[in-house]
């Protein structure tokens, strides 16, 4: 385990999955501590979006048990998840394109903590904290923009930003610096270490390996739906069934 | 929100008061206000319909819920000799209860496919009441329901009081917390989720809420016009006079579906019906297709952007 | 026994007539993906026009199709061409806009044929088999030698010649059709033009079978668009055995029951399909 505060987070306990049927998910468990930084590596379809769905709610596993905080989420449905502070973002951009960026992450901001009291709906603060967000990952000069006419890269940024605005402890970001330029990663990368900075505990999935590993503190590799390897970044990396995963060999 | 719950105000004293204004000016004349009267059932039938459209889906099986509402008050009345206003929430309660029905097995149901289940079910609908003889009277129809108006005036302030309902009940599941929930949800359902509004639940209840409604409306209906066949309330133009409306008026304005059901209702029963009166309902069908491939978001709409297109 | 033998004939040929029903709702959805909801108004439509011609015109069948199927293949192309020219043209859009045009022509018809019911009145010769004890009706071997005419028809344009390939090409993937070289519009335009034809063949039959009247149309469509998402697209053998199966579960009701209750079969087995398929769709997740 990373560091010295080795509080429990996330613990998946020997999950299994399917889709339509067939075996996507078996066996997984592993265990993410409190403001960790954590990756899930490994080649196209190996499970690594489905583990995120099983986290998150969006697909009720066959078999096995998760905890977050020591309470057992196993059954819970995504937005009661979402209340208890995990959030996610989509591999592909989900934003509510008919709505304003601004008015998505207020959206967030309501919805995601039940404790927020309906009265402050349309309160300028609100709209502020709104606006905190959206300048966090560098979109809040969109503010007013239609989410549909939003470039991909602000899409992804408008999710993190949603996905922020629900007040999690931990965030789950589905392939993340995917497609970014290396400006645009470098900008990738130091939102997160913001965001670690903050005290959030993150679960990032990387395809390829060369992104989120710089700032990782450890990597849970994933193939053919189980855990090939778990551990420190150079550890997993040369591990001989996570190098012939990726080799295909 | 400060804004909006002042706007609403002002709907509601606007129909305040171009009904009383109306009432006013027909004086005497019963077939216009009894129009008029209509146009309103009708009206908050749209709202009704329209906040389940807002949860993302298109119903054309409203006329379920309109005709067992309907049924419902007139056979609670008939079988158990009841003549007070509370048959209408029993008409009401069965339209909920047929919705609770929907909603069991219609739920993972999306788009064309819920549309079309919505579309079949209705036909159910329309089969066992019509065919349930030992308890509907089947296609002999009933007659000489209980009145509950006592005139043309009593039942135009009462559907004048149940439009402000609905529209207020419609106000709010477009500009309040609730209306934000159901925006998520017809936007994107998984990202709805994501964070944190449950969209089953908030389908649910907009279909509840509508489905009540219309039933209501259906009772209403029933007890004014105290007689009552298979045919009258299940059918295809009632299913499709809440989508016209709406559509018509604009589905994301909080007048719209009042307006959409002012504007042809009216024009449908003043203008057309005396002159065609075996055709005249296809002004609806016209109005449907004109909408939809013209003006998608409506009349009001439409017509607030004529100046823009002008201008540049 | 006999009774049973008798069943299976009427839902042999009630079974073949429902894939002709859907032949041409099936044909549209499969090349353009519109769903028709004013498709068994069409239908409705050849009927009334067979129905003119032959009870007032006295007209013999044989007469009246080549006008039926032209004036349905018009109609067709028209409401077709017109869904098809939307700006935004979804499933759903396609549906509410077919809807609207089923009620404008459920009116017309109210206005120009009244609220009547009406049936082309047909003199039925039986003819005997198994020994006299089961009977076969002209009109069943109408329903019958017509319908699997029509889809055998159809069936070897499919297979056999080179334009019915391309028009399977199409159904089966749009994009890759194009790409092959197919011409799209003109592909869809010979899907409105097959659709036509089927619903013209099956206008004038069902004025035989069954009672016209303004609001008929929907019993015909709901059965379309059954076999159409039992069969999935451009498959013409499991639209008709959907048909024989639709069929039997129609009469034995009927049998059993009473015919009021056929169209509550119909409804129901949507219902179910819809669910059945979404089920399919989505399996486990949320």
């Amino acid at each position: 385990m990373a560091g010295s505060n080795s509080t429990e987070c996330l613990r998946l306990d020997g999950i299994d999955a399917l889709r339509k049927g067939r075996v996507v998910l078996s066996d997984v468990s592993f265990t993410v501590c409190n403001k960790e930084i954590v990756s899930i590596v490994g080649p196209n379809g190996a499970g690594k979006s489905t583990l995120f769905d099983v986290i998150t709610g969006f697909l009720k596993p066959s078999a096995g048990r998760m905890y977050f905080q020591g309470r057992d989420i196993t059954t819970l449905t995504p937005d009661r998840r979402c209340h208890l502070g995990i959030a996610r973002t989509f591999q592909i951009a989900r934003p509510f394109s008919g709505m304003t960026a601004v008015e998505n992450v207020i959206a967030a901001l309501i919805f995601g903590k039940p404790s927020t009291k309906v009265n402050k709906f349309g309160d300028s603060w609100v709209r502020d904290r709104a606006m905190e967000h959206l300048k966090m990952v560098g979109i809040h000069h969109k503010a007013n923009t239609p989410a549909c006419l939003l470039t991909l890269s602000e899409q992804r940024r408008l999710e993190v930003a949603r996905a922020l605005a629900t007040d999690p402890s931990l965030l789950l970001l589905d392939e993340f610096a995917a497609g970014l330029s290396p400006q645009a990663i470098d900008e990738a990368l130091a939102l997160i270490e913001s965001l670690r900075s903050r005290g959030l505990t993150l679960l990032i999935i990387d395809h390829f390996l060369n992104v989120t590993v710089r700032v990782s503190d450890r990597l849970v590799a994933v193939d053919k739906g189980r855990v090939v390897a778990e551990g420190a970044v150079k550890k997993v990396l040369e591990h001989p069934a996570v190098v012939s995963a990726y080799l295909g060999i | 929100m400060k804004q909006e719950v002042a706007k609403a105000t002002l709907g509601v004293v606007l129909i305040i008061g171009l009904s009383l204004l109306f009432m006013w000016k027909f004086q005497g004349r019963e077939d216009v206000i009894s129009v008029i009267a209509m146009a309103f059932l009708f009206a908050s039938v749209a709202f009704a319909w329209n906040i389940h459209a807002l949860s993302g889906v298109v119903s054309l099986g409203h006329a379920a819920f309109f005709g067992l509402g309907a049924y419902g008050s007139a056979l609670f009345a008939y079988y158990f000799k009841v003549g007070s206003w509370i048959i209408l929430l029993v008409g009401g309660t069965i339209a909920l209860g047929c919705a609770v029905v929907w909603h069991l097995f219609f739920e993972q149901l999306r788009g064309g496919a819920y549309t079309l289940a919505t579309f079949a079910a209705a036909e159910i609908v329309r089969v066992v009441v019509d065919n349930w003889d030992s308890l509907t009277m089947g296609s002999s129809g009933l007659t000489n329901i209980v009145v509950l108006f006592s005139g043309t005036s009593e039942f135009y302030l009462v559907t004048m009081v149940l439009v402000i309902i609905a529209f207020l009940i419609h106000w709010a599941a477009l500009k309040t917390c609730w209306g934000l929930q159901l925006r998520t949800v017809r936007e994107d359902e998984l990202a709805a989720y994501a964070i944190g509004v449950n969209p089953p639940r908030v389908r649910m209840v907009s279909l509840f809420v509508s489905a009540f409604i219309t039933g209501l409306c259906g009772a209403i209906f029933v007890h004014r016009v105290t007689y009552l066949e298979p045919s009258m309330v299940f059918n295809l133009h009632i299913s499709a006079m809440p989508l016209v409306f709406s559509f018509l008026g604009g589905r994301f304005t909080t007048m719209g579906p009042l307006i959409g059901a002012f504007l042809l209702y009216s024009v449908d029963q003043i203008l057309l019906s005396p002159f065609l009166p075996s055709t005249h309902q296809a002004v609806y069908g016209f109005a449907i297709v004109i909408t939809v491939s013209f003006m998608p978001n409506g009349i009001c709409a439409w017509l607030a952007r004529i100046p823009q297109n002008a201008s540049g | 026994m006999e009774q049973f033998v008798q069943l299976f004939i009427q839902s042999f040929s009630l079974g073949s007539f429902y894939t002709l029903l859907a032949l041409g709702f099936a044909l549209v959805f499969s090349v353009t993906h519109i769903l028709n909801l004013a498709h068994g108004e069409l239908i409705i439509l050849a009927g009334y026009v067979a129905y003119v011609l032959e009870q007032k015109l006295s007209m013999g069948l044989w007469e009246t199709l080549p006008i039926a199927i032209a004036i349905s293949v018009v109609s067709l192309m028209v409401v077709v061409s017109f869904v098809l020219h939307q700006r935004r043209l979804s499933e759903l859009h396609s549906l509410i806009i077919t809807f609207g045009i089923a009620l404008i022509l459920q009116n017309c018809y109210l206005g120009t044929f009244s609220a009547n019911y009406r049936i082309i009145f047909h003199k039925s010769r039986y003819f005997s088999l198994l020994g006299g004890h089961v009977f076969i009706s002209s009109v069943q071997l109408y329903l019958i030698t017509l319908s699997l005419g029509a889809i055998g028809g159809l069936y070897i344009l499919f297979r056999k010649t080179f334009i019915g390939k391309a028009l399977r090409a199409t159904i089966q993937d749009r994009f890759a059709a194009q790409m092959a070289g197919i011409p799209i519009p003109r592909m869809q335009l010979l899907g409105m033009v097959l659709g036509g034809i089927a619903i013209g063949i099956a206008g004038p039959l069902y004025a035989r079978v069954s009672y016209l009247h303004p609001a008929a149309g929907i019993e015909p469509t709901i059965e379309a668009i059954i076999l159409t998402l039992f069969a999935g697209m451009g498959r013409i053998r499991i639209l008709l055995a959907g048909g024989w199966l639709l069929g039997v579960a129609e009469t034995t009701t009927a049998y059993f029951l009473g015919s009021q209750w056929r169209e509550f079969v119909s409804a129901m087995v949507l219902v179910v399909i819809l669910i059945f398929r979404e089920a399919r769709g989505r399996e486990n997740s949320v």
